[in-house]
């Protein structure tokens, strides 16, 4: 007897449990205590970002005590998806980001909140990011695809910053003999891989030809007919030869740590590498350099679109007003200022002081101030659309797994699939 | 009769748990599969059965396929043959055994991807130091890696089916065959495996069909990779959907799997059934 009853109470208290957890989900409009509630959702993942978007998130609920932002973080894998997902179930959130790549499906579709004419719009000069002559997204900074590299172990395998194809290798050629590996690559994360990629066909084909991935897509360029994407996987496959063993089997934190702690010298991917290895050791000296991609200096400059990611509002938010006024905040000079100052990207918003005191980011922005750069317009597109990178990064992973010598049958087999895709 | 129609009020919370968090939504998606909707605009519209069409002749979903059969069909007879094995040890009498029985469940309350996180930081940091590449980095290892995983969070319930199984064959049948002269693999052979003919049903219909709906533990350790060499069925059916913009077919797909999967469940049942012997 005295187990039944024991076993009825635990059986009430779970199903009250139960019935709190359902209760308890209701977010919408005003909470209890007249405060507005405004759902935030991003994929920061870099410690020093994350706490950087604090600080200003507490900074505005202080200075606007009748709004309070919550904020939901999640990997960059996961995030469109679920972005689509709670679009389509009408439940999106009131403020989130937004890529160039994502920007016309979702503004077609009606999702997002026209900030042309609002407040925001005016902490810009040009740099945002817009469809159909329309301003959706606020954008902080901008991203460009760059080598990171430990200073330390440049030092100690006495090599200078590489301007050439020849010298890079050479660079790496040297690092190895010193007893470090050159390359780390943590495609475990499957951006990881594309974001490698990328740092070597930003800089060498769309450079010179902004459509030329919708030019893939459109099956208007065959891989296999085009000298430079074949160039392009020629590189990266010499390039894999300088990498640790294992990329699949390491992650982006992983390949950062290797990094940090000075066992490998280089990661190839974007200035957020900086960003994250800087605070995962002590100590660590970090620089930045454009992965080279000829054997002429000239073409070596740093390629970065006018906008990067940025905030948007929802079309359907009940709170747009309060959402504007916190992607107003979000947004100032002062933000940005911080922005720069505590070394997380560079910044974009008009006034703002480049500098920082971030090294690697100093690198970029030298490079950029002494010319050696190539702004593309604001709504350059990295990516290709879902589909088709998929199919590009198996296509591409495949191809690391074999070793990386085999770049013919690797432009054959893009070729295929995206032949498929389009229905071809 | 009359006393057991008020126990029916206790079934009420969950069919209408399973009403609002299964059947409605279930029914309501069902109109997808006819549809080319690309899981984000406002509108779509009626195409017949050309989603249908199209998985017949989709060569990528036949790597899906391959991937899925492997992984369940592995992981049905290794988590069969250890939770067997496991629980004749456990039904033994010894020191330490109901600690070793929780050990043995603890994992199944963890989430499967808690158990991926856990388990990716050994592969990446302990296998590879041992066998020189990590097991779900290679397209080779990554089914064993995954399958490994999902035993350590998965083994528990099978365990505890056939323990209760092998507690509910009486003594005597052994008594009467070690006077028969019969022990050891004789009596496992002759008494143990046919009596536990229900728990076989259980186990081996229900390890898999959930391990062909497998999408948890490999969307989290590996989200299909590297180069789809880890794609489940139900993984491809969650790309198509979210994003892949072909909500339409994605559902498709999903229809024709839960049909499959539905009629492989109940004639595995039948046919475990028809080999059960009485007790």
């Amino acid at each position: 007897m005295k187990k039944k009853i024991v076993s009825t109470l635990v059986i009430t208290a779970l199903t009250a449990v139960m019935a709190a957890g359902c209760g308890s989900g209701g977010s919408d409009g005003e909470s209890e205590d007249g405060k507005t509630t405004l759902s935030f959702m991003n994929h920061t993942g870099e410690d020093r970002t994350i706490t950087y978007e604090d600080e200003l998130i507490a900074a505005f609920e202080e200075e606007n005590p009748d709004i309070k932002i919550e904020v939901q973080r999640m990997s960059m894998d996961d995030y469109t998806q679920t972005i689509q997902t709670k679009f389509a179930s009408d439940d999106a959130p009131d403020v989130f980001v937004i890529e160039q790549s994502n920007l016309e499906k979702y503004a077609k579709n009606g999702y997002l909140m026209d900030l042309t004419d609002t407040a925001i719009a005016n902490h810009y000069d040009g740099n945002m990011l817009a469809y159909d002559g329309k301003m959706y997204g606020a954008p902080l900074g901008v991203n460009a695809y760059v080598v990171t590299y430990n200073k330390q172990i440049f030092k100690e395998a006495e090599v200078e910053i590489p301007t050439t194809l020849d010298e890079f290798y050479e660079v790496c050629k040297k690092i190895d003999k010193a007893g470090y590996t050159p390359l780390a690559a943590g495609y475990q994360d499957s951006w990881v891989l594309m974001a490698d990629t990328q740092a070597e066909y930003v800089t060498s084909i769309m450079k010179n030809d902004l459509d030329a991935l919708k030019k893939c897509e459109s099956r208007e360029t065959k891989f296999a007919d085009s000298k430079e994407w074949k160039e392009v996987f020629e590189r990266f496959g010499e390039r894999l030869g300088y990498t640790q063993d294992d990329p699949f089997g390491t992650d982006w934190n992983t390949a950062c740590t290797m990094l940090a702690n000075a066992e490998a010298a280089m990661v190839v991917s974007g200035d957020w590498t900086a960003n994250n290895v800087a605070d995962m050791g002590e100590n660590v000296e970090l620089g930045a350099f454009v992965l080279p991609v000829s054997n002429n200096a000239d073409d070596t400059v740093v390629v970065y679109p006018g906008a990067g990611q940025s905030y948007a509002i929802s079309a359907n938010s009940e709170k747009q007003e309060a959402a504007k006024k916190f992607v107003e905040f979000l947004t100032t000079t002062d933000a940005g200022d911080k922005y720069v100052e505590q070394g997380i990207g560079i910044c974009v918003i008009k006034d703002v002081e480049a500098g920082g005191t971030d090294a690697a980011l100093a690198d970029i922005v030298n490079m950029i101030n002494e010319g050696k750069a190539a702004a593309l317009p604001a709504d350059a597109d990295f990516n290709f659309t879902e589909e088709y990178r998929d199919a590009f990064q198996n296509a591409v992973s495949t191809f690391v797994i074999d070793g990386g010598k085999d770049v013919d049958s690797l432009l054959k087999e893009l070729d295929t699939e995206f032949d498929r895709i389009a229905g071809q | 009769m009359k006393k057991t129609k008020g126990f029916f009020w206790f079934l009420l919370p969950s069919i209408l748990l399973l009403a609002f968090a299964v059947a409605i939504p279930f029914f309501s998606g069902l109109n997808i599969a006819f549809t080319d909707w690309d899981g984000i605009s406002k509108e779509y519209s009626y195409i017949g059965l050309q989603n249908f069409v199209q998985i017949f002749k989709d060569k990528n979903i036949l790597t899906s396929i391959k991937v899925t059969l492997l992984f369940a069909i592995g992981y049905t007879l290794l988590n069969n043959i250890l939770s067997l094995l496991i629980a004749i040890l456990l039904k033994q009498k010894f020191k330490g055994n109901g600690i070793i029985k929780t050990i043995f469940f603890v994992p199944m309350a963890l989430s499967a991807v808690l158990a991926a996180f856990v388990w990716g930081f050994i592969d990446r940091n302990i296998f590879s130091e041992f066998f020189g590449s990590s097991m779900l980095g290679s397209p080779k290892t990554v089914i064993m890696g995954i399958i490994i995983i999902s035993l350590w969070c998965g083994i528990g319930s099978n365990i505890m089916v056939y323990l209760a199984g092998l507690t509910n064959i009486p003594g005597d049948y052994y008594e009467a065959a070690a006077i028969d002269g019969a022990t050891g693999w004789a009596a496992f052979k002759n008494i143990t495996l046919p009596l536990l003919g229900p728990s076989f049903t259980m186990c081996i219909t229900l390890t898999l069909t959930s391990a062909l709906r497998e999408f948890g533990v490999t969307m989290s350790a590996t989200s299909g990779g590297p180069a789809r060499s880890s794609e489940m069925i139900s993984i491809f059916i969650y790309k198509n959907l979210f994003s892949y913009q072909k909500a339409g077919y994605g559902q498709a797909v999903a229809l024709l799997f839960m049909i499959i999967l539905m009629a492989l469940g109940i004639g595995l049942t039948r046919f475990f059934r028809s080999k059960e012997v009485e007790m």
